[in-house]
């Protein structure tokens, strides 16, 4: 098995990465940011998170906050479906789930294939698009994991005042 | 005078045996390590490092002994102890004699762990203790009896060891030895009584009740036994009495106050069983020891996420069994099936008997029967089978019940035994003192992660000593400020939300704000100027700077320098925080607030809409029905009376904002909820009992949510979430009038 090795733009080189869908739109994960994909099981609400915050599951003993990223990224919200995964990123030292509308495969992208996103699209407030990676009829949108659903920036986004979010103070 | 194993008179079997465990263990490991560092110092006598890592060992094993009474070891160790300490300071070197000597102690050492292991009385020593002895007076004889006391000042920047030495240069005996046959007994005495809970009759949620009532208990004692037992609680919704066995300290008062809850009629302390079940073995020549291991906490902490997964597991198990249980019941499909094909097998045998009916159709009819017959063989099969299943998920229950607790006592021990330790200590600090000192102590069955216990116990003597040492006033000062003589220390250990608090408390003097305002001008740390506009808590907070001691002059005990500073600092490398709280005349409290990362925590769950919340029992006071009658609605906000009380009344929607649509539901109880003085009455739509829980944090994956003390997984795998109760209420207090600007 040859070691995914993303930064490195040798010639033959290529990289795998795991393809989902949301929206009818399809992004990439670097593999090495997954630790697995699971059948969404039951999430427990939380209070005073942003909406796309949908709560926190167990996953083996651990705590982790499950993220639907069709509400981080606008969308409207759907209701599961039998393809709707979550999928379990490593993010350094912290563990996030990710409800995406489905999984697809894991793909290999010859890295010659995978183009970075133009300055344009990466300051406009898509700091989490890394590039786009075409496959076979298929283009796909490579996201940083990182930056997508960093704890910390999910709280700063939060204290911001994220729209969905109610003031903490406000009563019914 | 042979020295029994179980020397101090303080500590019941029980206790001994758990001490006895630890001591075996630590000094064991402590042995080895000192012999290590003797081989070094064999090559490099003058090696510093060594000498000073010898010289702490063996200060531990004195300190560690003398806590549990062992004279002979202590006095052992005290004498070898000052020639390190002799060593350590340069004045004398380290020769080949004192190595023989130093090893021949630690055999002796280790000989004394193999007969308390075995329980047999341990050896004399004399010649051993003369030899150590000689050993600094056949090189210097002066050194025997130095001038001023030896002990410790030049490392007054070290970490101090387990326990300060209590020993001033020693008139020719060490200062154990005195206190040791003090018949007086200074700690409130250990009691078993029986206590008995009546309930109103025809009250709702009894059986809750009893839980909280016994729960409760359990926070001021050990719970024995109960009558009905706990888990048959559900079974009895209509408990009315509930007697309780509790081995405990406390007083009358605070056991009354912990049983009285919303629908106790009445509650009797009565003092009878005059033999205590566990302690009665206490005449046996010695506890037994229980031979322990370390292990390294990672691996419990993989350990107990796999038990984690089975607990879930083995409740999924469980509900499934109970999913399946009306398919197999006798009057279910399957037993009426045998009946129904009874009367049709009659029915098919008078057809084959008959002629009106034609022979094929009946042949065909007997055979479908014969198909359904079989059928029926095979679900009684089933309902064979699933009686069996039943039975191994009940085994797989207890295994896995049984295994998680195991697991999760590895990690957690009661402060008792940490506790315990300043029995012994309190009463010769104050002996030597001329100090009358009470300690009282609750909350001892309060756990805490193992780690943390090891790490408070250096702090936890440091501020006992200050507080004998520093806060009580001597005997004639406090007649004339008219209190007791006798004066009372009070360790005391409690859940808060998702902490730990131990609290270090005395009735002394307080702390002399003006002689810190002093203090801090002469050492330059304020100008006079400023110094003079500084309150009581800013000056308070002087305390923490290193090497500020108020001490008029440092005595053997404290005010030696080690200070404060280091206290605080060893708390906050546990993530823990202290608090100082004094009121002048009155006395002092610390208070050590404590994650309980790894904790468990005695929880009340119940279910609202959004999530199934649980609060630390300690945290719960009353669980009551409301009528509307009782509610109050003041400008927006609910207030309710509650046995003559008024208080704030919440919904969870209230006290957090949640995205989306919260249904709204009926009103099923009310949980009063108590932190500190300050109570909050919350709303709850369904209770769902007591559980222990084992608490995680939330900000491990994502972040702290201001309210919630963390999380934790229930048996069927759902998260649960915490509330810090003391939060809440601050919440709930704060954000009142707040709120009230929005329209």
């Amino acid at each position: 098995m040859e070691s995914p090795r993303g930064q490195d733009p040798k010639q033959n080189s290529s990289a795998q990465f795991v393809g989902f869908e949301i929206h009818d739109q399809k992004y990439l994960f670097r593999i090495e940011r997954i630790q697995e994909i699971l059948t969404p099981g039951s999430v427990t609400r939380i209070p005073d998170v942003p909406a796309y915050v949908v709560g926190v599951s167990n996953l083996r003993g651990t705590i982790i906050p499950i993220v639907d990223l069709r509400l981080l990224f606008g969308l409207p919200s759907r209701s599961a479906d039998a393809n709707t995964r979550t999928i379990v990123v490593n993010l350094g030292d912290r563990t996030v789930g990710c409800m995406v509308d489905a999984v697809l495969q894991v793909i290999r992208i010859p890295l010659t294939q995978l183009h970075r996103a133009p300055d344009t699209v990466a300051t406009e407030g898509h700091r989490s698009i890394e590039g786009f990676a075409r496959s076979g009829d298929d283009l796909f949108i490579l996201l940083d994991a990182n930056s997508l659903i960093d704890p910390a920036s999910l709280a700063a986004a939060h204290r911001a005042g994220v729209p969905g979010v109610p003031p903490p103070d406000m009563v019914p | 005078m042979s020295e029994m194993n179980r020397p101090n008179q303080d500590l019941s079997a029980g206790e001994m045996a758990e001490f006895l465990a630890v001591y075996i263990d630590e000094t064991g490991e402590q042995c080895d390590q000192f012999v290590q560092a003797l081989l070094v110092l064999e090559t490099d006598p003058a090696d510093a490092r060594r000498l000073a890592e010898a010289f702490r060992l063996i200060h531990s094993i004195k300190g560690s002994a003398a806590l549990l009474g062992f004279d002979r070891i202590t006095a052992l160790a005290h004498h070898l102890e000052s020639h390190f300490e002799r060593l350590r300071s340069g004045s004398l070197l380290l020769d080949g004699p004192a190595i023989e000597v130093s090893l021949r102690c630690i055999d002796y050492f280790r000989s004394c762990n193999e007969r308390l292991q075995a329980g047999e009385p341990l050896l004399p020593a004399d010649d051993l203790l003369e030899s150590v002895k000689r050993l600094s007076l056949t090189t210097r004889p002066e050194a025997e009896r130095p001038a001023v006391p030896p002990a410790v000042v030049p490392a007054a920047t070290a970490t101090p060891p387990a326990s300060r030495k209590p020993n001033p240069p020693e008139p020719t005996k060490p200062p154990l030895e005195p206190a040791q046959p003090a018949p007086a007994e200074p700690c409130a005495a250990v009691r078993v009584r029986r206590i008995r809970v009546e309930f109103a009759a025809g009250i709702p949620m009894a059986d809750l009740k009893a839980e909280l009532v016994l729960a409760r208990l359990g926070g001021v004692g050990e719970v024995l036994e109960s009558t009905p037992a706990a888990a048959d609680f559900a079974a009895n919704p209509a408990i009315r009495t509930l007697e309780v066995v509790l081995r405990t300290a406390a007083a009358g008062g605070p056991i009354t106050m912990a049983a009285d809850v919303d629908g106790v009629v009445r509650v009797d302390l009565d003092v009878e069983k005059s033999t205590p079940p566990p302690a009665a073995s206490s005449p046996e020549p010695g506890p037994a020891v229980v031979e322990t291991m370390r292990v390294g906490v990672d691996r419990l902490d993989v350990l107990l996420n796999l038990v984690g997964e089975l607990v879930v597991s083995r409740a999924r198990f469980v509900q499934l069994v109970a999913e399946m249980a009306p398919l197999f019941r006798k009057t279910a499909g399957g037993g009426r099936q045998g009946i129904a094909a009874r009367s049709l097998r009659d029915s098919v045998e008078s057809m084959l008997r008959s002629t009106d009916v034609p022979a094929d159709r009946a042949a065909a009819c007997a055979v479908q029967l014969d198909q359904l017959e079989q059928q029926g063989r095979m679900w009684e099969d089933g309902h064979r089978r699933y009686a069996e299943l039943v039975e191994s998920v009940d085994h797989l229950t207890r295994v896995a019940d049984g295994l998680q607790r195991g697991v999760l006592g590895t990690r957690m021990v009661p402060v008792s035994p940490l506790f315990g330790r300043f029995k012994r200590s309190v009463r010769d600090i104050a002996n030597e003192l001329g100090k009358n000192v009470t300690l009282e102590l609750a909350g001892e069955k309060t756990e805490l992660d193992k780690r943390m216990i090891d790490e408070l116990g250096d702090p936890l003597v440091h501020l006992v000593r200050n507080a004998i040492d520093h806060g009580i006033e001597p005997a004639d000062v406090r007649l004339r400020r008219g209190k007791p003589e006798t004066a009372t220390v009070r360790l005391t250990a409690s859940h808060r939300g998702n902490s730990v608090i131990i609290s270090i408390s005395d009735d002394g003097g307080g702390i002399d704000v003006e002689r810190i305002r002093e203090r801090a001008v002469a050492r330059g740390l304020v100008s006079a100027a400023e110094a003079a506009t500084l309150g009581p808590r800013e000056l308070i907070d002087f305390i923490w700077r290193p090497g500020f001691s108020t001490a008029q002059q440092v005595s053997n005990i404290s005010g030696r320098g080690v200070g404060m500073d280091i206290v605080r600092t060893r708390i906050e490398s546990l993530n823990g925080s202290i608090d100082v709280d004094s009121v002048p005349g009155e006395g002092t409290t610390f208070s050590i607030r404590l994650p309980l990362t790894l904790a468990i925590a005695r929880c009340m769950l119940f279910r609202m809409p959004q999530a199934v919340f649980a609060v630390p029992v300690e945290n719960v006071r009353e669980i009551v029905t409301v009528g509307d009658e009782r509610i109050l609605s003041v400008g927006g906000r609910r207030v309710c009376d509650i046995r003559g009380e008024f208080l704030p009344l919440v919904d969870m929607d209230e006290v957090f904002s949640w995205p989306g649509e919260i249904p709204t539901v009926e009103r099923g109880a009310v949980l009063v909820l108590q932190a500190g003085p300050r109570a909050v009455a919350v709303c709850v739509s369904s209770l769902l009992g007591t559980q222990d829980l084992v608490v995680k944090s939330l900000d491990e994956n994502f972040m702290p949510i201001r309210g919630l003390g963390g999380a934790s997984i229930l048996g069927d795998g759902e998260v649960c979430l915490l509330l810090d109760v003391a939060a809440v209420v601050d919440m709930i207090t704060r954000s009142r009038p707040v709120a009230e600007s929005h329209p």
